[in-house]
């Protein structure tokens, strides 16, 4: 198998290991070096228990793997100041990970955080009446 | 020159062209068949003209190409109902795309909106 085949199937194994359950240390480090990652999966994990991952688009180059994602979790932690609100929250994110000898050694995440702010509770921008040019 | 390659290539050429300019739809038409690509970026240059984008990160597969933007804007035209803010600022984006023939049939866009309007002072706090 070639390394790109054997770095997107180490991916999809990642991710069928932490879908749908609890994401402790022991289950993360098995796959992942980087600590940042792993302190921030458990954060998320601590707001959305359990929350699921869902593989939209994959892509791999040299030591890459890129990572298009829907995202779905209950709000049962406090984040960015809003209170836990049993809401399911579906959202997508972009991650990229660095792999080096079957682990991940970083990554980086880009994701709409508007989409989880809104789902979370925060009011959308009290609309402003846009100016009427059509009769001048 | 593999497929690869070429797309790449063809994306440094597509960011070179677009990144900074004015973006009419006579430019963008020479590297989109996607309409709905072509509708967004004529709005976005609406609202942010001349809006710049900085490859930071460029991986392909096949037909596709996935990019990391660092974009460039200032705010000078209505961004649904919030007016312009004249504001400039810096955010990052992911975008996705599919090539054929040199010209890009598909796209999808990722980026931090709650940022943005934290960047454009606009961010609502917890009530």
């Amino acid at each position: 198998m070639s390394q790109l085949k054997k770095n997107k199937a180490f991916i999809i194994d990642y991710f069928n290991a932490l879908s749908g359950q609890e994401k402790t240390r022991e289950r993360l480090e098995p796959y992942v070096a980087d600590t940042r990652l792993i302190d921030y999966v458990i954060f998320i994990d601590s707001v959305f228990p359990k929350y699921e991952v869902y593989v939209e688009e994959l892509l791999a180059e040299d030591d890459k793997v890129i990572v298009r994602v829907r995202f779905r979790g209950m709000h049962k932690g406090e984040i960015m100041g809003f209170p836990p609100t049993h809401n399911w929250v579906e959202y997508p994110f972009v991650v990229r990970y660095q792999i080096k000898n079957n682990k991940i050694v970083h990554s980086w995440v880009i994701a709409d955080n508007l989409v989880l702010a809104e789902a979370v509770g925060m009011k959308g921008i009290p609309p402003k009446n846009k100016p009427d040019t059509s009769k001048t | 020159m593999d497929t690869v390659k070429k797309n790449k290539q063809f994306f440094i050429r597509y960011g070179n062209a677009m990144s900074g300019k004015p973006k009419t739809r006579e430019l963008i038409e020479q590297y989109v068949s996607d309409e709905e690509l072509t509708q967004h970026i004529l709005f976005f240059e609406s609202v942010f003209p001349c809006y710049s984008g900085e490859i930071e990160e460029l991986t392909a597969e096949g037909n596709r190409v996935i990019a990391k933007l660092k974009m460039k804007c200032k705010h000078e035209g209505w961004l649904h109902d919030i007016p312009p803010t004249h504001k400039e600022f810096e955010t990052t984006g992911v975008a996705g795309y599919e090539i054929e023939n040199e010209k890009i049939i598909r796209t999808w866009l990722i980026s931090d909106q709650l940022n943005i309007m934290k960047l454009l002072g606009l961010e609502k706090e917890p009530t």
